[in-house]
């Protein structure tokens, strides 16, 4: 598909953020005179609602093909501005954001400096979105299973609660039978009971322990032997141990598989969390959880109401039918140039590349691929693309910027 | 000493301790192609000492051996040749399994020139001159590969380096014992000597090309023939990337320049073609000096390579074709590294 070269740029004052610091009227004004920029001007606050309707109307209005914002971070607005254009019918891949907040007016005080800096970055991102190509994002169904780890009262507690809402779980247990630290005692007995009697949608797995796991929120793909779980989120409920000094410890296996996870760890070995008090239980990779001794020490009561709430925050986000967006600002690899040396499966984090022993060549698993370019850059042989940073998209917005 | 190695290529042969010998060999003209032995006649042919190196014995080895291959081949190459698979080996361009590789007291190389023009003597580490530049400054000229011939201080023996290299002598009924004495003060003498070489060497490479304006004068009379690429061992992409269509310069950018400075200098990237490879190869560069004597222009590529792989590896402590099991630097994330080259 050719997409044409009606650029559109639209430079944000941030209310006083930005132009209180840099003169935004003589950055529009500049851009405005480069080849192919049929628009430049600038708003008040482009996020508002106001400027939301006011971008699409601009950008249906003059019938915009490409579209550079100059603002504050991506981080912040990216995905507001990509619904914008969506929203006026232009591929959101087609826009491209600079930031002139925290990169130029929270540190180059000086106005001439900051006002030429800003010049500079939104000519690169003009000269950038001339070779940007427009992009389909790809919808998956969330996985609505969850694969619980540690079959000890925790994790029983969770799975049947799960259950009994109606999910599928597998359950996976290292030792050859459930209950884990409390095995024996009367009070795992019931909960033992149930998930050993293969009713009510538990999986249970004995003597098992992952050895892979890849994926992300919805889309979770465990192997232990030679099986293939699927789930849409991993609970841990490995349990701790006491140590010598009188301590505590997560237990023994749970370095190996928090690396597998790719697991932040604190000083004593406990999975961080993604907020200590905001969000105790959720581990900073979306869609794994913590929950009993995995996540610290604790009474068994205590482990059970951990439980019911990883059980809660389980079913209210991964909802069935929910749709995932893939990231298509993936890589991809070409056959003909890969030599096959694998150094693009070392740097993968995304455990997305996989060797093709037949072929001799590595392929990116799109779906697990979150386009990190990490591979692209790695790459000896060129033989990688990032999708949406491709080297002419590159070379084009130094250009922009340097000359 | 060629007869001790035949020897042993002939038993490895008939003893089925291997199904095939790569070695060099005697060719038509003078030359010394490669081949891979399996019928004991052809070993006649055998010519395990070459004063020339025509093709990294790397190179040859990775020509068939990608990936794994039923038989075994006992591969009698130089040191720098059987480090230079070591890295292949890394790189998953070569593979290790079922391969012995017998190397020996190198006595190094004489330019391709001189050999072509008659203008040599056979090579000989006790004269340098007749060396090639970087074979004079070689301080990894024995003790490579799965065993080795040593030729100095005695009779010439083999010698273990690896478990299979041992098992290997033991099964054909070889002496494995100790290093004698004088090959262990020979070698020493000549690793001084030859540490002494390297460092003067350096120093006069570094004199000669400081800086940018240093590095434009070295590589002032490259022609792009990029010979240099095609004979190294370790480059091993399809497509280069200097030779990829959009990491080419559009018009714009030469016009630009031209516009900016005047004029500009076609056709472009000679010194990011030597730097790229720089960047890409020299961590496990193995001083060769394959490079350095396919150049036609006489750039003295290999030791600036040579020298650059040298600074680069030790920021990793790493050393390019010790160990299949020492990972490649690159291919290594090490979370809490290298803070000396931070701000």
């Amino acid at each position: 598909m050719t997409v044409g070269k009606r650029i559109g740029v639209f430079v944000c004052a941030c209310g006083p953020n930005i132009a209180d610091v840099l003169d935004i009227e003589r950055v529009a004004g500049e851009i405005g005179k480069l080849d192919g920029v049929i628009l430049s001007e600038t708003f008040g606050l482009l996020c508002s609602p106001d400027g939301r309707k006011h971008l699409v109307s601009r950008i249906r209005g003059n019938d915009l093909h490409r579209v550079v914002i100059a603002a504050c971070s991506p981080r912040d607005h990216e995905t507001t501005f990509m619904k914008v254009c969506e929203e006026a019918d232009l591929n959101p891949f087609m826009m491209e954001m600079v930031n002139i907040r925290e990169h130029v007016a929270w540190v180059t005080p000086d106005r001439d400096a900051a006002t030429e800096k800003a010049v500079r970055l939104v000519r690169g991102a003009v000269r950038r979105t001339m070779r940007h190509e427009p992009l389909e994002k790809m919808k998956i169904v969330c996985n609505p299973d969850t694969v619980v780890i540690g079959g000890g009262l925790a994790g029983m507690t969770t799975a049947i609660l799960l259950a009994e809402a109606g999910r599928q779980v597998t359950l996976i247990e290292k030792s050859d039978s459930p209950g884990g630290f409390l095995s024996g005692d009367r009070r795992v007995a019931e909960p033992a009971r149930t998930v050993s009697s293969g009713k009510k949608g538990i999986k249970m797995l004995l003597n098992t322990q992952p050895e892979e796991i890849v994926g992300f929120f919805g889309n979770f793909v465990l192997s232990a032997g030679n099986m293939e779980i699927k789930a849409g989120a991993v609970v841990l409920a490995t349990g701790c141990i006491a140590t010598e000094n009188g301590g505590f410890a997560p237990a023994e296996d749970f370095g190996r598989l928090a690396e597998l996870l790719r697991l932040p760890l604190d000083d004593e070995g406990f999975p961080e969390r993604e907020h200590a008090s905001l969000s105790p239980l959720a581990t900073p990779i979306e869609g794994v959880y913590v929950t009993g001794c995995a996540g610290g020490p604790c009474f068994p009561e205590e482990a059970v109401a951990r439980s019911e709430a990883v059980a809660g925050a389980i079913l209210s986000s991964l909802v069935p039918g929910r749709e995932l967006e893939t990231e298509p600002r993936t890589s991809v690899i070409s056959e003909t140039l890969c030599r096959g040396c694998k150094t693009c499966l070392e740097v993968c984090t995304y455990g997305a590349i996989s060797f093709d022993a037949e072929k001799l060549v590595c392929g990116v698993n799109g779906v697990l691929c979150r386009g990190c370019g990490n591979c692209a850059a790695a790459c000896p042989s060129g033989a990688i693309r990032s999708r949406h940073f491709t080297p002419d998209q590159l070379r084009y917005q130094v250009e922009g910027l340097l000359r | 000493m060629r007869d001790v190695l035949l020897n042993l290529m002939l038993r490895a042969l008939e003893s089925g301790v291997a199904d095939y010998v790569l070695t060099p060999s005697r060719g038509p003209g003078g030359t010394f192609p490669w081949i891979l032995v399996n019928d004991v006649r052809l070993l006649d042919r055998a010519e395990p000492f070459p004063p020339v190196m025509y093709v990294q014995g790397a190179k040859a080895l990775a020509s068939f051996a990608r990936s794994p291959f039923g038989g075994k081949v006992l591969a009698v190459m130089r040191p720098c040749e059987a480090r230079a698979a070591v890295e292949l080996s890394k790189l998953d361009q070569v593979t290790m399994q079922n391969v012995y590789f017998l190397t020996m007291d190198c006595p190094g190389a004489v330019p391709v020139k001189s050999y072509r023009n008659g203008d040599f003597t056979e090579p000989d580490p006790g004269e340098p001159e007749s060396l090639r530049p970087l074979c004079r400054q070689c301080t990894h000229f024995t003790g490579a590969g799965d065993l080795f011939l040593a030729l100095h201080g005695g009779p010439p023996v083999f010698r273990p380096v690896t478990g299979s290299g041992r098992e290997l002598l033991e099964t054909l009924g070889m002496e494995t014992g100790e290093d004698r004495a004088e090959w262990v003060e020979w070698r020493d003498a000549l690793l001084r000597h030859r540490k002494e070489a390297r460092k003067r060497g350096m120093e006069d490479m570094r004199r000669s090309y400081t800086g940018l304006g240093g590095l434009a004068r070295l590589y002032g009379g490259c022609i792009s023939c990029r010979n240099c690429r095609t004979v190294c061992p370790i480059c091993y992409c399809r497509l280069c990337f200097i030779d990829m269509k959009d990491r080419r310069s559009p018009a714009s950018d030469h016009l630009h320049r031209s516009g900016e400075r005047g004029g500009d200098r076609l056709p472009g990237g000679t010194l990011l073609f030597h730097m790229g490879r720089m960047a890409h190869m020299s961590l496990s560069c193995v001083s060769c000096g394959m490079c350095e004597d396919a150049c036609p222009s006489d750039i003295p590529v290999g030791r600036m390579v040579s020298m650059v792989s040298e600074k680069t590896a030790a920021v990793f402590g790493y050393e390019a074709g010790r160990d299949t099991e020492e990972p490649l630097p690159l291919n290594t994330f090490e979370p809490d590294e290298l803070h000396e080259y931070e701000d």
